[in-house]
């Protein structure tokens, strides 16, 4: 005979007390990873420590770096499979943990979301591949300047920094 | 009670000597000179060469809160700058019984020490040089503040501090309480307490020092360190309990034993049943009940082995033997499973926590970051056709602030929930541990007593040899259970003491009818000059309703007095509190000095009506008959100093634009001024 | 600036749960007789903290600050805090205009018994409008007419204080100046040190406390075994939500408008039924239903585990609350 469910328990034991359930909807709220103040600010951080310059259009980056290093520094608790899959030999099977890794950021909807946002704005600019600093890119290092002078965002922009020091290899960014 | 004879500075510039001199006298004056003429420099004078400067906030021997006047360029008149090469300031204090102190310290110069002048009736006059503020109070002979207070005849008072030691009350503890400084000294009472030596209470300590209610003060103290030994002894009882539990946790056996609660109900609890009766109780573990079995297992093991025969067609002892070491290899290997287990699990959940704790974090920091608007992405428009560009459209969402709170309590619970399970898996680890431990020691055990029998040769010996070994275990597991009973002792007999310390602390000193006196003479006082001082709140009929809270703090039926009233009323409060302190404290038994010192009352908000008020005050009974000095460093009008004197107030005018003058002929420092008995005439303006 | 001025100013900037225990913590340190008052089990009765053998009492407030709220909303809001913790502490409640009595189990054991409270100090985070006072004292004096005075004295006296009167009431030290300049820091590396004694008391286990209270005592082995696989589910949940936010963040985003579907479909059914409890009590199927669109192709064991898990968190996260009938 199947476990009685907890939740089936709990209703039993209100109904044999007379009391009354309710449900208070007002406690659930949605993650804060996907509020767009937070996304924008991790995109602009890490455009601003990894964009790089690029006479005379401006600072650029590839759009897929950018989106795994935005995915890890909101998850700093991936930076040691990140490190691992960076030292992966060629021909390795990845692991279970790097495969996961991969397909997450490559899935990672919201990052193109706030990516065209972003682009309409005009904080940034689609070239081929690759994101440019776009006629208001100002706004991105606003926004970065501001975190750091209030003392924001501390993980997330210790991540970015670590980042730089973890090479990013092309077939991680595009695969086989 | 004591009052001061005269302020003077002096010193050598490049043009030469140059000096500045205030007499004053009993009672209430004012010295009324315009603005920069160095009234600041005389009030300062005064907390320097009492050596209270840390009352500035600055540290001890340093001159910077002086002007640069005696520090590094003199003006001697309009353009004419002289470098200061050398420059000291003097006070002198005279003493109700007639004896005279004469304090000097360099300004700019060594700071580090004050010249002291004693005169008395019949005495040859005295000079020491006493250290200003190193162990100023700690050396008998050459600490400042250990000279005035014995000068005096203040008693010291050790108060507690934060930190849980105790810290003399210094002078500059007291001083606030009647030196009200311009710059800061009016914005709060007592602005100008010192907090960083970090005593306890000091506002309230200061208050009943100065009244005399010296007792109040060690019942307060008494008071404290009864709490802080409660606090120390709740602390101690948590660590017996954990030494419990600790002990309990080795050898997996179930135990409530706590030590949180107030003093009374832990002394309640663990004198209601010993350790060794609560084990018995709660974990069944009867220790000297099975010390008592083994060893009568063990003596009958003895007999058997010396009296009684051996079977010797049993060849069962090999077998048995063979199978109890399978069993605990077999228990051996799930503990060990479970161990494993056990720290994955820690693993994943200190990853969880991590996780949580750093999107706690995140979402803290959103919200900061959206409450305080910085960084946020305002007017979004499109930039080519300008229209409103609405996040929704590209699938986004832009949380409320109160959202990512909800979300940031939501976070909190999941993580209180994941450190309990944390907390949960490290006692199952820290229990599987010891029981794997015990059990490696009983498969040891096994192990050998399996060799000695398979080593033996034919039954008999197989037998003997079983024997001997369930005797050894069976030794061991006596030595244990004494090692536990050891423990379970000593840990008993540190509960005992604890208890034994807990009944036996003191009861508390109340309030004297003393202090309560002494108490209801300030707040009459207090009443009076608010009254006087037209404090718009306090009138003769309201006053009644005035009190003191346990802070000292004056209330106004429910409200906080400081709360009501104009900005004026401020400064109004904080010299109703200082004369109203000096008036009550200098009553006898007090040990208020009988000075009070306010540096600038009508800067704090030159209003006319406050003027008006501030020269009314004056003019009355209550501030001119004071039997306590009070000296008021202001700027008043020539038509405000002839009122004044009508009313016969002493108003001092110096003469000059600048207090400090060179000096006509170079003399040797004036060691000795006669006070005068007059004040000094007018300077037309 | 002086210290006193600047732990003002700092202590003005913090709302809600660091304000409080911002004050608890400076009050802990003048005081030493002061005890804070934690909110488990079932609130703090309107109290938060105690001192001098239960006669000072102290309640906080400390509203976040809208910059699009005027003066008076703001008055308006704190003065309706404090009256509601004052009429907690007078054992009233308003019925319609009328004050009634209402008595407050919390409180009595918290005050020690034949203590009764002299002295109760609100402290807000702003008293920057003299306003607050005779709304307060108003309530004041009908809440002293009203109520029995069983654990408050008739003659108590309530003051308010704000960032200024708190900070000059007792000397600012450099600990003090210290911890305020890094509230948060200080804030969250205590709570990441002390893992159980977390500031937001543990509710959910507060809850299970609350439905032992309410049933009878041979039920307590059912409601540990409930507790347990509550629990249970609940640990897994998390660790799921974190797998599928690393590995399929789609699905983990997904997974979360789903959380708030099953909460509201579960209410509705709830609202709209005679028997409440049966249709929470297939709170585990619905949410099956809902999370079969996003998660079928995972299988129907790994489906049931997810459902179980996030009716977990809705029992963990409190949105599943009940009303204790009138002679609980």
């Amino acid at each position: 005979m199947p476990n009685r469910s907890a939740i089936a328990t709990l209703s039993e034991l209100l109904e044999e007390s007379h009391a009354k359930p309710k449900m208070r909807i007002e406690r659930l709220a949605p993650s804060a990873i996907y509020d767009l103040d937070y996304r924008v600010f991790v995109v602009a951080a890490a455009f601003e420590r990894h964009a790089k310059a690029a006479p005379p259009i401006g600072r650029r980056i590839h759009a897929t770096r950018l989106k795994l290093l935005q995915f890890i520094a909101i998850r700093p608790r991936l930076l040691p499979v990140i490190k691992a899959w960076s030292t992966a030999k060629p021909d390795e099977e990845l692991t279970f943990t790097t495969q996961d890794l991969r397909r997450g950021f490559l899935g990672d909807q919201m990052f193109d979301s706030v990516v065209a946002f972003l682009v309409a704005r005009g904080a940034l600019e689609w070239m081929d591949t690759q994101l440019v600093e776009g006629k208001n890119a100002v706004l991105l290092s606003a926004i970065h300047t501001a975190a750091i002078d209030s003392g924001l965002f501390e993980l997330e922009r210790q991540t970015i920094e670590a980042l730089r020091g973890i090479k990013l290899t092309v077939r991680m960014l595009e695969g086989e | 009670m004591i009052r001061l004879g005269h302020i003077a500075v002096r010193g050598q510039c490049t043009e030469g000597p140059f000096a500045g001199t205030l007499e004053l006298s009993k009672g209430l004056q004012v010295i009324s000179a315009d603005n920069a003429f160095g009234k600041s420099l005389a009030v300062k004078s005064v907390a320097w060469c009492l050596g209270v400067e840390p009352i500035f906030g600055i540290f001890s021997n340093d001159a910077t809160c002086f002007p640069q006047a005696v520090l590094e360029r003199l003006q001697l008149q309009e353009g004419l700058f002289s470098d200061v090469l050398s420059s000291e300031c003097e006070i002198g204090i005279v003493h109700d019984d007639g004896r005279k102190l004469q304090l000097t310290r360099a300004i700019k110069g060594d700071t580090s020490t004050v010249i002291v002048r004693e005169e008395a009736e019949g005495q040859r006059v005295r000079e020491s040089k006493l250290l200003a503020r190193r162990e100023t109070m700690q050396d008998e002979t050459g600490g400042l503040q250990h000279f005035l207070f014995t000068w005096l005849g203040w008693p010291r008072v050790k108060v507690p501090t934060f930190k849980g030691t105790l810290s003399e009350v210094y002078l500059e503890n007291l001083v606030p309480s009647f030196y009200i400084d311009q710059t800061e000294g009016w914005t709060e009472l007592q602005a100008q307490q010192i907090g960083r030596y970090q005593q306890l209470e000091i506002k309230e300590i200061a208050v009943e020092y100065l009244l005399g209610a010296v007792d109040a003060i060690n019942a307060r103290v008494a008071q404290r360190q009864s709490l802080q030994q409660q606090a120390a002894q709740r602390e101690a009882a948590r660590s017996i309990a954990e030494r419990v539990n600790h002990l309990a946790d080795w050898r997996d056996w179930s135990i409530d034993w706590s030590g949180n609660g107030s003093i009374t109900d832990i002394i309640k609890r663990w004198s209601a049943q010993s350790l060794r009766e609560a084990f018995k109780k709660d974990a069944h573990v009867d220790l000297p009940q099975t010390i008592s079995s083994l060893s009568q297992r063990v003596t009958r093991l003895r007999e058997s082995l010396a009296k009684d025969g051996v079977d010797r067609h049993n060849t069962s002892a090999p077998t048995e033997l063979s199978q109890r070491a399978i069993d605990l290899k077999q228990r051996r290997h799930a503990l060990n499973e479970s161990l494993s287990t056990l720290r994955i699990q820690k693993e994943q959940t200190d990853e969880l926590l991590s996780s949580l704790e750093h999107r706690i974090q995140s979402a803290s920091d959103l919200l900061r970051f959206k409450n305080t608007g910085i960084g946020r992405l305002d007017h979004i428009e499109c930039p080519t056709c300008h229209r409103d560009l609405d996040p929704a459209t590209f699938a986004l969402t832009n949380q409320s602030a109160q959202s990512v709170g909800v979300h940031i309590e939501s976070l909190k619970r999941d993580r209180e929930m994941m450190a309990s399970n944390g907390h949960s898996i490290d006692t199952g680890i820290r229990t599987t541990r010891a029981t794997l431990q015990a059990l490696d020691v009983e498969l040891r055990e096994a192990e050998r007593a399996l060799m000695n029998v398979t080593a033996a040769a034919g039954a008999e010996r197989e037998q003997i040899a079983k024997i001997v070994a369930e005797l050894a275990s069976l030794e061991r597991q006596i030595d244990r259970a004494r090692e536990a009973m050891a423990e379970m002792d000593e840990i008993q007999a540190d509960i005992n003491r604890w208890i034994a310390e807990a009944q036996s602390s003191v009861a508390l000193p109340t309030s004297s009818v003393d202090f309560s006196q002494r108490m209801a003479a300030f707040l009459d006082a207090l009443r009076k000059y608010l009254i006087e001082l037209q404090h718009s709140e306090v009138s003769a009929s309201s006053a009644a309703s005035l009190s003191l809270d346990e802070l000292y703090v004056p209330y106004l039926d429910t409200r906080r007095l400081r709360s009501l009233g104009s900005a004026s009323d401020h400064s109004r409060l904080t010299m109703a509190y200082a004369l109203g302190l000096a008036a009550a404290g200098t009553r006898p038994t007090g040990l208020h000095p009988g000075l009070v010192l306010l540096d600038e009352p009508l800067q704090q908000n030159p209003d006319p009506k406050h003027r008006t008020r501030f020269m009314q005050f004056l003019g009355k009974d209550l501030a001119r008959t004071a039997s306590f000095q009070t000296i008021i460093f202001t700027s008043l009008r020539t038509d405000e100093v002839s009122s004044l004197r009508k009313q016969g107030v002493s108003v001092q005018t110096p003469p000059g634009k600048k207090w400090l003058q060179l000096l006509p002929v170079p003399k040797p420092p004036n060691k000795t001024p006669a006070p005068p008995s007059e004040p000094q005439g007018d300077v037309k303006s | 600036m002086s210290f006193g001025l600047e732990y003002s100013r700092s202590l003005s900037q913090l709302t809600g749960d660091p304000f409080q225990e911002e004050v608890c913590v400076r009050l802990g340190r003048v005081i030493v007789s002061f005890q804070p008052i934690p909110r488990k089990p079932h609130g703090d009765g309107g109290l938060d903290g105690l001192s001098h053998d239960g006669e000072h009492a102290y309640c906080c407030y400390g509203p976040e600050y809208d910059a699009a709220k005027k003066t008076k909303e703001r008055v308006d809001a704190i003065v309706d805090k404090f009256k509601e913790d004052l009429r907690k502490l007078f054992e009233l409640d308003m019925n319609g205009t009328k004050l009634v009595h209402k008595e407050n189990e919390e409180i009595a054991t918290i005050v020690a018994e034949g203590t009764t409270i002299k002295h109760i100090k609100l402290i807000v985070n702003w008293f920057e409008s003299h306003r607050l006072i005779g709304p307060i004292n108003t309530a004041l004096k009908k809440y002293r007419k009203a109520s029995a005075c069983k654990y408050v004295d008739p003659t108590a006296s309530v003051v308010i204080w704000g960032p200024t009167e708190f900070a000059a009431a007792y000397v600012v030290d450099e600990d003090s100046i210290l911890r305020i300049r890094h509230g948060t820091l200080f804030r969250e590396v205590k709570s990441a040190a002390d893992t159980v004694a977390i500031a937001d008391p543990t509710t959910f286990e507060a809850k299970i406390a609350a439905l032992k209270k309410i049933c009878p005592p041979y039920k307590a082995p059912t409601i540990e075994g409930m507790r347990e696989q509550f629990l249970s589910d609940w640990r897994v949940s998390l660790a799921f939500e974190q797998k599928l936010d690393s590995s399929i963040p789609t699905l983990h985003h997904a997974l979360e408008a789903d959380r708030l579907r099953i909460a509201q479909q579960v209410r509705h059914l709830m609202i709209s039924s005679p028997q409440p409890h049966v249709e929470l009590g297939r709170a585990e199927q619905i949410a099956k239903d809902l999370l079969a669109n996003d998660f079928e192709t995972f299988g129907s064991t790994l489906l049931d585990s997810i459902s179980s898990g996030e009716v977990a968190r809705l029992m963990g996260d409190c949105l599943i609350a009940w009303e204790a009938p009138a002679n609980a």
